[in-house]
Protein backbone atom coordinates (compact mmCIF):
# COMPACT_ATOMS: atom_id res chain seq x y z
CA UNK A 1 0.00 0.00 0.00
CA UNK A 2 1.54 3.26 -1.05
CA UNK A 3 1.41 6.00 1.86
CA UNK A 4 0.75 9.69 0.89
CA UNK A 5 4.12 11.63 1.47
CA UNK A 6 4.43 15.16 2.60
CA UNK A 7 7.60 16.70 1.48
CA UNK A 8 9.27 19.30 3.80
CA UNK A 9 10.87 22.22 2.59
CA UNK A 10 14.29 21.66 4.22
CA UNK A 11 14.80 25.84 4.26
CA UNK A 12 12.33 25.43 6.82
CA UNK A 13 12.31 22.08 8.46
CA UNK A 14 16.06 21.71 8.62
CA UNK A 15 18.07 24.80 8.12
CA UNK A 16 18.51 27.27 11.45
CA UNK A 17 18.36 31.05 11.91
CA UNK A 18 20.72 32.73 9.40
CA UNK A 19 21.38 29.68 7.54
CA UNK A 20 20.71 29.60 3.76
CA UNK A 21 19.83 26.25 2.11
CA UNK A 22 22.30 26.59 -1.79
CA UNK A 23 21.47 23.57 -3.58
CA UNK A 24 19.22 20.31 -2.70
CA UNK A 25 19.70 17.18 -5.25
CA UNK A 26 17.47 13.79 -4.98
CA UNK A 27 19.13 11.01 -6.27
CA UNK A 28 17.34 9.81 -9.72
CA UNK A 29 20.14 6.84 -10.23
CA UNK A 30 22.66 4.81 -9.18
CA UNK A 31 26.02 6.44 -7.28
CA UNK A 32 28.94 4.49 -8.76
CA UNK A 33 32.35 4.74 -6.56
CA UNK A 34 36.49 4.37 -6.68
CA UNK A 35 37.14 3.99 -3.48
CA UNK A 36 40.89 2.74 -2.52
CA UNK A 37 41.28 2.13 -6.49
CA UNK A 38 38.47 -0.33 -6.37
CA UNK A 39 35.60 0.28 -8.75
CA UNK A 40 32.18 -0.32 -7.11
CA UNK A 41 29.16 0.82 -9.68
CA UNK A 42 26.31 0.39 -8.37
CA UNK A 43 28.29 1.82 -4.92
CA UNK A 44 27.80 -0.36 -2.03
CA UNK A 45 27.42 1.59 1.12
CA UNK A 46 30.09 0.55 3.59
CA UNK A 47 28.55 2.23 7.07
CA UNK A 48 25.53 1.50 8.43
CA UNK A 49 22.39 3.44 7.34
CA UNK A 50 19.09 3.47 8.04
CA UNK A 51 16.59 1.52 5.32
CA UNK A 52 14.11 3.66 3.29
CA UNK A 53 10.29 3.22 4.51
CA UNK A 54 9.46 2.98 1.21
CA UNK A 55 12.17 1.82 -1.07
CA UNK A 56 12.62 2.82 -4.56
CA UNK A 57 11.70 0.83 -7.54
CA UNK A 58 14.78 -1.19 -9.19
CA UNK A 59 16.73 0.75 -11.57
CA UNK A 60 18.62 -0.66 -14.45
CA UNK A 61 22.49 -1.80 -13.61
CA UNK A 62 25.45 0.05 -15.35
CA UNK A 63 26.86 -1.46 -18.48
CA UNK A 64 29.48 -3.81 -18.32
CA UNK A 65 32.46 -1.84 -18.81
CA UNK A 66 31.37 0.91 -16.14
CA UNK A 67 30.36 -2.14 -13.40
CA UNK A 68 33.02 -4.70 -14.12
CA UNK A 69 36.06 -1.42 -13.95
CA UNK A 70 36.91 -1.76 -17.91
CA UNK A 71 37.05 2.07 -18.64
CA UNK A 72 39.09 5.13 -18.56
CA UNK A 73 38.74 8.54 -16.71
CA UNK A 74 35.52 9.71 -16.43
CA UNK A 75 33.93 7.76 -19.20
CA UNK A 76 31.62 6.58 -16.86
CA UNK A 77 29.45 9.88 -17.17
CA UNK A 78 28.12 8.27 -20.64
CA UNK A 79 26.18 5.87 -18.72
CA UNK A 80 22.79 6.95 -18.34
CA UNK A 81 22.11 4.66 -15.21
CA UNK A 82 24.83 6.60 -13.24
CA UNK A 83 23.15 10.06 -10.75
CA UNK A 84 26.72 10.33 -9.18
CA UNK A 85 30.18 9.26 -8.59
CA UNK A 86 32.40 9.16 -5.46
CA UNK A 87 36.62 9.07 -5.73
CA UNK A 88 37.98 8.30 -2.37
CA UNK A 89 40.99 7.26 -1.00
CA UNK A 90 39.42 5.02 1.90
CA UNK A 91 35.92 4.27 3.29
CA UNK A 92 36.20 6.53 5.85
CA UNK A 93 35.58 9.83 4.02
CA UNK A 94 33.48 12.55 3.40
CA UNK A 95 32.57 11.78 -0.18
CA UNK A 96 31.75 8.03 0.87
CA UNK A 97 29.89 9.06 3.94
CA UNK A 98 27.80 10.95 2.25
CA UNK A 99 27.13 8.53 -0.98
CA UNK A 100 26.43 5.36 1.36
CA UNK A 101 23.18 7.25 2.46
CA UNK A 102 22.03 8.34 -0.84
CA UNK A 103 23.22 4.77 -2.32
CA UNK A 104 20.64 3.31 0.69
CA UNK A 105 17.86 5.63 0.46
CA UNK A 106 17.14 6.48 -3.07
CA UNK A 107 13.99 7.21 -3.52
CA UNK A 108 13.36 8.92 0.18
CA UNK A 109 16.68 10.90 0.64
CA UNK A 110 17.96 14.41 -0.61
CA UNK A 111 21.51 15.64 -1.15
CA UNK A 112 21.27 19.10 0.90
CA UNK A 113 23.97 22.04 0.85
CA UNK A 114 23.40 24.95 2.86
CA UNK A 115 25.69 27.74 3.80
CA UNK A 116 27.15 25.94 6.96
CA UNK A 117 26.34 22.11 6.22
CA UNK A 118 26.35 19.08 3.70
CA UNK A 119 24.20 16.45 4.68
CA UNK A 120 21.93 13.67 3.36
CA UNK A 121 18.28 13.72 4.85
CA UNK A 122 14.98 12.59 4.37
CA UNK A 123 12.63 15.48 3.32
CA UNK A 124 9.56 13.96 3.93
CA UNK A 125 7.91 13.67 7.26
CA UNK A 126 8.62 12.92 9.41
CA UNK A 127 12.12 14.99 8.58
CA UNK A 128 14.94 12.81 9.50
CA UNK A 129 19.03 13.62 9.27
CA UNK A 130 20.41 10.52 7.94
CA UNK A 131 24.25 12.34 7.81
CA UNK A 132 25.99 16.27 7.89
CA UNK A 133 28.98 17.67 8.05
CA UNK A 134 30.32 21.14 8.43
CA UNK A 135 30.62 22.29 5.36
CA UNK A 136 34.07 24.34 5.98
CA UNK A 137 35.00 20.44 4.66
CA UNK A 138 34.19 21.64 1.11
CA UNK A 139 37.00 22.87 -0.28
CA UNK A 140 36.03 23.55 -3.91
CA UNK A 141 32.99 23.73 -6.05
CA UNK A 142 32.94 23.29 -9.49
CA UNK A 143 30.86 22.43 -13.36
CA UNK A 144 32.44 19.14 -14.88
CA UNK A 145 30.67 17.71 -17.71
CA UNK A 146 31.04 16.83 -21.39
CA UNK A 147 29.18 17.63 -24.48
CA UNK A 148 28.48 16.01 -27.45
CA UNK A 149 28.53 11.99 -27.69
CA UNK A 150 25.27 11.26 -27.64
CA UNK A 151 23.46 13.90 -25.23
CA UNK A 152 24.98 16.55 -22.39
CA UNK A 153 25.48 15.25 -18.96
CA UNK A 154 26.83 18.02 -16.58
CA UNK A 155 27.56 17.46 -12.74
CA UNK A 156 28.09 19.20 -10.15
CA UNK A 157 31.91 18.38 -8.30
CA UNK A 158 32.38 18.65 -4.35
CA UNK A 159 36.02 18.18 -2.89
CA UNK A 160 36.38 17.87 0.62
CA UNK A 161 39.34 18.80 2.31
CA UNK A 162 40.10 15.03 3.07
CA UNK A 163 40.67 14.92 -0.98
CA UNK A 164 37.67 12.51 -1.25
CA UNK A 165 35.33 14.38 -4.56
CA UNK A 166 31.47 13.67 -5.14
CA UNK A 167 29.95 14.36 -8.19
CA UNK A 168 26.40 14.28 -8.97
CA UNK A 169 23.76 15.38 -11.75
CA UNK A 170 22.19 18.87 -11.69
CA UNK A 171 20.65 20.94 -14.20
CA UNK A 172 22.49 24.53 -14.85
CA UNK A 173 25.77 23.21 -13.81
CA UNK A 174 27.29 26.43 -14.16
CA UNK A 175 24.65 29.06 -12.14
CA UNK A 176 24.52 25.66 -9.48
CA UNK A 177 28.45 25.89 -8.74
CA UNK A 178 28.50 29.87 -8.87
CA UNK A 179 26.13 30.43 -7.04
CA UNK A 180 27.56 27.84 -4.25
CA UNK A 181 30.92 28.96 -4.76
CA UNK A 182 29.99 32.44 -4.38
CA UNK A 183 28.17 31.84 -1.26
CA UNK A 184 30.50 29.73 0.85
CA UNK A 185 33.23 32.23 -0.74
CA UNK A 186 35.30 29.80 -2.13
CA UNK B 1 7.47 -7.99 -27.45
CA UNK B 2 9.54 -5.17 -27.44
CA UNK B 3 13.19 -4.78 -28.85
CA UNK B 4 14.93 -3.13 -25.57
CA UNK B 5 16.80 -0.06 -26.00
CA UNK B 6 20.68 -0.33 -26.45
CA UNK B 7 22.96 2.26 -25.71
CA UNK B 8 25.49 3.96 -28.38
CA UNK B 9 28.12 6.52 -27.91
CA UNK B 10 31.39 6.33 -26.25
CA UNK B 11 30.78 3.09 -23.83
CA UNK B 12 29.39 1.57 -27.00
CA UNK B 13 32.76 2.31 -28.13
CA UNK B 14 34.30 0.95 -25.04
CA UNK B 15 32.82 -2.23 -25.03
CA UNK B 16 32.58 -3.27 -28.27
CA UNK B 17 35.50 -1.33 -30.48
CA UNK B 18 38.54 -0.15 -28.08
CA UNK B 19 41.17 -1.91 -26.99
CA UNK B 20 41.37 -2.53 -23.43
CA UNK B 21 44.62 0.03 -23.00
CA UNK B 22 42.93 2.55 -25.88
CA UNK B 23 41.95 5.80 -24.45
CA UNK B 24 39.17 7.69 -26.30
CA UNK B 25 40.23 11.60 -26.29
CA UNK B 26 37.53 12.85 -28.39
CA UNK B 27 34.32 11.80 -30.32
CA UNK B 28 31.75 13.85 -31.95
CA UNK B 29 28.59 12.69 -33.90
CA UNK B 30 28.83 12.88 -37.71
CA UNK B 31 27.05 15.22 -39.60
CA UNK B 32 26.56 16.26 -43.44
CA UNK B 33 30.14 17.80 -44.15
CA UNK B 34 30.32 20.84 -46.12
CA UNK B 35 33.47 20.91 -48.27
CA UNK B 36 35.82 24.28 -48.88
CA UNK B 37 37.90 22.33 -51.55
CA UNK B 38 38.62 24.00 -54.80
CA UNK B 39 36.42 22.37 -58.00
CA UNK B 40 34.08 21.38 -55.55
CA UNK B 41 30.13 22.76 -53.93
CA UNK B 42 29.98 23.11 -50.57
CA UNK B 43 27.41 20.77 -50.61
CA UNK B 44 30.05 18.13 -52.07
CA UNK B 45 29.09 18.16 -55.97
CA UNK B 46 31.80 18.75 -58.24
CA UNK B 47 30.02 20.12 -61.01
CA UNK B 48 26.92 22.38 -62.07
CA UNK B 49 23.44 21.05 -62.34
CA UNK B 50 25.29 17.68 -60.71
CA UNK B 51 22.96 15.77 -58.51
CA UNK B 52 24.06 16.75 -54.79
CA UNK B 53 26.26 14.54 -52.60
CA UNK B 54 23.40 11.45 -51.03
CA UNK B 55 24.35 11.25 -47.04
CA UNK B 56 22.40 9.52 -44.36
CA UNK B 57 22.13 12.61 -42.65
CA UNK B 58 17.94 14.40 -41.88
CA UNK B 59 17.16 17.72 -42.62
CA UNK B 60 18.12 18.92 -38.99
CA UNK B 61 21.62 18.18 -39.76
CA UNK B 62 21.97 19.88 -42.78
CA UNK B 63 21.14 22.94 -40.90
CA UNK B 64 24.25 21.95 -38.54
CA UNK B 65 25.37 24.90 -35.61
CA UNK B 66 23.15 28.22 -35.47
CA UNK B 67 22.42 30.17 -37.93
CA UNK B 68 23.71 32.98 -38.36
CA UNK B 69 21.81 36.23 -37.23
CA UNK B 70 23.11 38.35 -39.78
CA UNK B 71 23.33 36.38 -42.90
CA UNK B 72 21.29 33.17 -41.96
CA UNK B 73 23.95 31.18 -43.15
CA UNK B 74 24.19 28.11 -41.08
CA UNK B 75 27.06 27.30 -39.33
CA UNK B 76 28.08 23.34 -40.73
CA UNK B 77 28.94 21.00 -38.15
CA UNK B 78 31.92 19.38 -39.94
CA UNK B 79 33.98 20.82 -42.80
CA UNK B 80 36.14 19.14 -44.78
CA UNK B 81 39.00 21.32 -46.29
CA UNK B 82 41.96 20.38 -48.85
CA UNK B 83 43.74 21.55 -52.39
CA UNK B 84 41.65 18.95 -54.09
CA UNK B 85 38.52 16.23 -53.62
CA UNK B 86 41.58 13.96 -53.56
CA UNK B 87 43.09 14.99 -50.00
CA UNK B 88 42.71 13.05 -47.28
CA UNK B 89 40.23 15.21 -45.30
CA UNK B 90 37.79 15.32 -48.08
CA UNK B 91 38.06 11.59 -49.17
CA UNK B 92 36.96 11.18 -45.31
CA UNK B 93 34.27 13.17 -45.05
CA UNK B 94 32.77 12.01 -48.49
CA UNK B 95 32.57 8.26 -46.94
CA UNK B 96 31.77 9.38 -43.48
CA UNK B 97 28.42 10.86 -45.21
CA UNK B 98 27.28 7.63 -46.23
CA UNK B 99 25.57 6.63 -42.78
CA UNK B 100 25.00 8.12 -39.32
CA UNK B 101 27.86 7.46 -37.19
CA UNK B 102 30.81 9.12 -34.55
CA UNK B 103 33.75 10.76 -35.10
CA UNK B 104 36.69 9.29 -32.66
CA UNK B 105 40.08 10.08 -32.24
CA UNK B 106 41.73 7.59 -29.71
CA UNK B 107 45.59 7.76 -28.43
CA UNK B 108 45.46 4.81 -30.91
CA UNK B 109 43.43 5.66 -34.04
CA UNK B 110 41.23 8.24 -35.79
CA UNK B 111 38.11 6.69 -37.10
CA UNK B 112 34.40 7.36 -37.99
CA UNK B 113 32.46 4.52 -36.11
CA UNK B 114 28.90 3.30 -37.11
CA UNK B 115 26.75 0.43 -35.42
CA UNK B 116 26.71 -2.66 -36.40
CA UNK B 117 23.61 -3.64 -38.87
CA UNK B 118 21.04 -5.15 -37.02
CA UNK B 119 20.17 -8.60 -38.94
CA UNK B 120 17.08 -8.81 -40.66
CA UNK B 121 13.81 -9.54 -38.56
CA UNK B 122 12.16 -12.08 -39.08
CA UNK B 123 8.66 -10.40 -40.38
CA UNK B 124 6.37 -10.15 -37.23
CA UNK B 125 3.24 -11.98 -36.96
CA UNK B 126 0.37 -10.52 -38.06
CA UNK B 127 -1.91 -8.85 -35.89
CA UNK B 128 -5.41 -10.40 -36.02
CA UNK B 129 -8.46 -8.73 -35.42
CA UNK B 130 -9.03 -5.15 -34.33
CA UNK B 131 -8.00 -5.60 -30.92
CA UNK B 132 -4.17 -6.93 -32.31
CA UNK B 133 -4.12 -3.62 -34.56
CA UNK B 134 -5.16 -1.40 -31.61
CA UNK B 135 -2.65 -3.00 -29.20
CA UNK B 136 0.02 -2.59 -32.32
CA UNK B 137 -1.08 0.70 -32.53
CA UNK B 138 -0.65 1.19 -28.78
CA UNK B 139 2.63 -0.08 -28.40
CA UNK B 140 3.91 1.94 -31.38
CA UNK B 141 2.71 5.30 -29.89
CA UNK B 142 4.30 4.02 -26.26
CA UNK B 143 7.26 3.58 -27.93
CA UNK B 144 7.41 6.66 -29.65
CA UNK B 145 6.39 8.99 -27.02
CA UNK B 146 9.18 7.52 -24.29
CA UNK B 147 11.64 8.05 -26.94
CA UNK B 148 12.49 4.33 -27.65
CA UNK B 149 11.98 1.13 -25.28
CA UNK B 150 12.98 1.77 -21.59
CA UNK B 151 16.42 -0.20 -19.92
CA UNK B 152 15.56 -3.32 -18.14
CA UNK B 153 15.46 -2.76 -14.19
CA UNK B 154 17.86 -4.84 -12.56
CA UNK B 155 19.83 -5.62 -15.90
CA UNK B 156 22.71 -3.97 -16.95
CA UNK B 157 21.97 -1.19 -19.48
CA UNK B 158 22.98 -3.22 -23.33
CA UNK B 159 25.44 -1.25 -25.72
CA UNK B 160 25.01 -1.45 -29.18
CA UNK B 161 28.21 -2.82 -31.60
CA UNK B 162 30.05 -0.54 -33.00
CA UNK B 163 32.66 -0.92 -36.33
CA UNK B 164 34.83 0.80 -37.90
CA UNK B 165 33.78 2.46 -41.36
CA UNK B 166 37.35 3.86 -41.55
CA UNK B 167 40.30 4.08 -39.34
CA UNK B 168 43.68 5.83 -40.10
CA UNK B 169 46.34 5.01 -37.14
CA UNK B 170 46.60 8.23 -35.00
CA UNK B 171 49.87 9.11 -36.22
CA UNK B 172 48.61 10.60 -39.49
CA UNK B 173 46.57 13.29 -37.99
CA UNK B 174 49.85 15.63 -38.11
CA UNK B 175 48.04 18.19 -35.48
CA UNK B 176 44.78 19.00 -33.74
CA UNK B 177 43.68 22.13 -32.32
CA UNK B 178 41.06 24.86 -32.31
CA UNK B 179 39.93 26.57 -35.70
CA UNK B 180 37.43 29.78 -36.42
CA UNK B 181 35.26 29.50 -39.46
CA UNK B 182 35.54 33.01 -40.41
CA UNK B 183 32.29 34.60 -41.71
CA UNK B 184 31.47 37.72 -44.14
CA UNK B 185 31.22 39.92 -41.37
CA UNK B 186 32.39 40.41 -37.41
CA UNK B 187 31.16 38.93 -35.15
CA UNK B 188 32.01 39.20 -30.79
CA UNK B 189 31.99 35.23 -30.62
CA UNK B 190 32.89 33.11 -34.04
CA UNK B 191 32.26 30.04 -34.24
CA UNK B 192 34.99 27.39 -32.94
CA UNK B 193 35.70 24.35 -34.52
CA UNK B 194 37.73 21.15 -33.03
CA UNK B 195 40.30 20.72 -36.25
CA UNK B 196 42.35 18.00 -37.16
CA UNK B 197 45.37 18.46 -39.94
CA UNK B 198 46.94 15.35 -42.45
CA UNK B 199 49.81 14.92 -43.85
CA UNK B 200 48.83 16.93 -46.91
CA UNK B 201 47.52 19.83 -45.40
CA UNK B 202 43.89 19.52 -45.58
CA UNK B 203 41.74 19.61 -42.59
CA UNK B 204 38.70 18.25 -40.98
CA UNK B 205 36.39 20.74 -38.44
CA UNK B 206 33.91 19.92 -36.12
CA UNK B 207 31.72 22.65 -34.70
CA UNK B 208 32.67 22.85 -30.78
CA UNK B 209 30.48 26.19 -30.19
CA UNK B 210 30.53 29.75 -30.40
CA UNK B 211 33.97 30.81 -29.10
CA UNK B 212 34.94 27.90 -27.37
CA UNK B 213 36.51 24.86 -28.71
CA UNK B 214 37.20 21.79 -26.97
CA UNK B 215 40.98 21.05 -28.06
CA UNK B 216 43.29 23.24 -26.60
CA UNK B 217 45.81 23.51 -28.94
CA UNK B 218 47.61 20.26 -27.42
CA UNK B 219 48.66 17.12 -29.27
CA UNK B 220 46.93 14.77 -26.27
CA UNK B 221 43.54 16.31 -25.94
CA UNK B 222 40.65 15.32 -24.52
CA UNK B 223 36.59 15.29 -24.96
CA UNK B 224 36.11 14.50 -21.50
CA UNK B 225 37.49 18.25 -20.71
CA UNK B 226 35.26 19.46 -17.92
CA UNK B 227 33.08 22.59 -18.32
CA UNK B 228 35.27 25.52 -18.21
CA UNK B 229 35.43 27.10 -14.93
CA UNK B 230 33.12 30.51 -14.69
CA UNK B 231 34.50 32.90 -11.84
Amino acid sequence: MSTRRIELDPQLAWCRPGERLLTRAKPTGHIGSSVAGEVTAPHEPRSATPQPVDPAPPLPLPTASVAEGRFHDDEWVHDPTLWGWVHAESPDRLAVRLADPLTAGRGEVTLLLSTRRIAVARTHQPFTVWFEADVRHVTAVRPFGLLGGGGQREFLRADFADRSVLLWQVNRVRKEARDVRTALGL
Amino acid sequence: MTEQRRLGGVLALRETWCRPDEKILWCCDGAKPRFDVPGVNPDGSTGKGQKRLETAFAVADLLSGEPDSDTGVPTPKVIASGTSANTEAPRLAYAAAAEPGLWVLTTQRFAYVAPVPDPTPPPAPQQRGLLGKLRSQAENVRSFVSGGPAYVPGEPVPVRAQRSVFELHSGQVTATGPSVWKRPRFHDLEPVFDSFVFADRSMLSFFAGPGEGRIQGARQTTRLMPLSEEK
